[in-house]
């Protein structure tokens, strides 16, 4: 009686836990779906979506740790209790988020490479630009460091790009522009400034061309903005040639040393060559002429000048150039072939008008 | 009989009190934790970014079978351990290749170094080739701004390696490289311009 009362009581034993493995099995716990969602959070990595897609991959990841920790909170229940339900739908909507994260980043990147694609060209170009306009000018020592930077920076950001480091590459674009255009910005309101004078310029050149007219002489008009000189005979350009200048040519010469070449209405008193010029041929000019020499007594009186200022003299125009940088001290050279065309057609006497520009800032800003 | 009966029950109930009471192979997931985390102190996930990836996905998944077997009646954590072992492993690969590739950076970096050193001195010896006196070097200017700027990243760079920053360094580095070759170009461009010109008069 008492072992029949054993057996029973085993193998009702044996016939629960059956019953608890069954129902057990048939709960199905969120394994694949975690799978699933771990995979797709993965993709999302690869797809750089914590950076472009920040907020929808932050929302993926937090479902995928809520699924787990809800998983793991069901795993500590009693196991005929668990239940798996909320786990599998949070994995789910973490694959939901992780695939619209993938796409958002893909956007968001495409968009960042259009981006800094167009960034680069931009800086490039207003670089360029830079170079194209103010290459010639006599630039600030800070400037020329600052410029110098920019460039190292500019290509940096380039291989930034190249390698996918698109973060590094906007912030380096971003400094190389605040850069380009704070210098630019300087060079252009220095240049607007200085063609101020144009008025007068261009009354100079008229009265010069006319001059040419009249009297049937050779009129030579130096251009310093354009590094171009123009013989003019009757009224039509006959010459042009290319020159370069002293490396301190902006602005009209003020005294000896300051290797600026100076602005106004000069004529040739001498002609040098056969062993009298160092440079080949040259075209002595009457500087400085009586205005000159007004101008510099009474910026020595005003105290813009030092009393031991000198007025400077010897500004010619000579051969050896065609150096391709502003290499003289004040006076304008030209390559020897064209020096020689200079120095046949030019005879002592020949008026020599050297302005800014022939063109005014409106003209120069819209080329 | 009745003995084999019970011993057979005794044995089922055995079975499944142990396996019930499988333990979590908490040992093998610290070992694979530290695994990893030492990788990532190498420098894995920035110097062998795509195998340190797949090695926390592997992670991941091995703590997703844990504990689904977690979540079975009859558990069994054999599988995962040798999995974890694996991860161990695998690990230890990554942060050898990030290793590998700290070195080779460290080494390219340093050839490249030594090259825009030459590039500098060289730049240096054009500069002084240039025109003096009254053609003077002041048109030079930029090219000698250019040699300087080069000349402070590269201190740039060395402080990047320093401070074991490896992959900016090599990209800096380059990009000094490539300025510094154009402005080896550029200079002699001018220099022979230059030359060229002088000599025409003679």
């Amino acid at each position: 009686m008492r072992s029949r009362g054993i057996i029973l009581l085993t193998l009702l034993f044996i016939s629960s836990m059956a019953i608890v493995i069954l129902l057990v099995s048939k709960k199905t716990d969120p394994k694949e779906e975690m799978l699933q969602a771990s995979k797709k959070l993965s993709e999302a990595r690869l797809e750089k979506a914590p950076k472009y897609a920040e907020g929808l991959f932050g929302i993926a990841l937090n479902y995928y740790d809520s699924s787990l920790a809800e998983w793991q909170h069901q795993n500590s229940r009693f196991i005929l209790f668990r239940d798996y339900e909320r786990s599998v739908q949070l994995a789910r909507e973490s694959c939901i988020f992780s695939e619209k994260s993938i796409q958002r980043a893909r956007l968001n990147l495409s968009k960042e490479e259009g981006s800094l694609d167009e960034k680069i060209v931009a800086v490039g170009q207003a670089i360029v630009s830079f170079d194209d306009r103010f290459g010639r000018f006599p630039l600030r020592y800070e400037h020329w460091d600052k410029i110098a930077k920019c460039r190292i920076q500019y290509t940096e950001a380039k291989i930034a790009y190249k390698n996918g480091k698109y973060a590094e590459a906007r912030t380096k674009l971003e400094k190389a522009e605040t850069t380009i255009l704070q210098i630019s910005g300087y060079y252009e309101e220095l240049l607007r400034k200085y063609l101020e004078g144009f008025p007068a310029w261009n009354s100079m050149v008229n009265q010069g061309i006319a001059g040419s007219k009249s009297g049937k002489n050779y009129v030579v008009i130096v251009d310093k903005l354009d590094r171009n000189l123009w013989i003019y005979k009757d009224g039509k350009v006959a010459r042009q040639f290319s020159i370069e200048l002293g490396s301190n040519w902006i602005g009209d010469k003020v005294q000896q040393g300051d290797k600026t070449t100076p602005e106004g209405i000069y004529k040739i008193v001498e002609k040098k060559q056969n062993g009298h010029t160092r440079f080949y041929k040259a075209c002595l000019l009457n500087y400085p002429n009586k205005e000159d020499q007004k101008r510099f007594e009474e910026n020595k009186k005003s105290g813009m000048l030092d009393e031991h200022a000198k007025i400077g003299n010897l500004i010619e125009i000579h051969g050896q150039g065609g150096k391709g940088v502003d290499w003289t001290n004040g006076c304008i050279a030209l390559n020897d072939r064209d020096m020689d065309v200079l120095f046949k057609l030019c005879p002592v006497g020949t008026k020599v008008i050297i302005v800014g520009s022939t063109k005014s800032y409106n003209e120069i800003s819209s080329q | 009989m009745k003995n084999k009966f019970f011993a057979g029950i005794a044995i089922v109930i055995f079975a499944v009190v142990m396996s019930g009471c499988s333990k979590v192979p908490q040992a093998e997931i610290d070992a694979a934790n530290t695994a990893i985390a030492n990788a990532k102190a190498a420098g894995a996930d920035v110097y062998a970014s795509e195998n340190f990836i797949a090695l926390k996905d592997s992670m991941n998944n091995v703590m997703i079978n844990i504990e689904s077997q977690k979540s079975k009646f009859f558990k069994s954590f054999s599988d995962e351990k040798e999995l974890l072992a694996g991860i161990s492993s695998y690990a230890a690969e990554v942060e050898k290749e990030a290793e590998m590739k700290k070195e080779e950076l460290k080494v390219n970096i340093q050839k490249t170094l030594s090259e825009i050193s030459t590039l500098i001195a060289s730049n240096h010896s054009l500069v002084l080739e240039a025109p003096k006196g009254k053609e003077g070097t002041s048109a030079l200017q930029a090219i000698k701004s250019e040699i300087s700027a080069l000349e402070s990243a590269v201190n740039e760079v060395v402080t990047l390696n320093d401070n074991g920053e490896y992959m900016s360094a090599m990209d800096k580095a380059s990009a000094i490289k490539e300025k510094a070759t154009a402005l080896q170009e550029e200079l002699s461009g001018v220099i022979a311009k230059y030359k060229a010109n002088t000599k025409t008069k003679k």
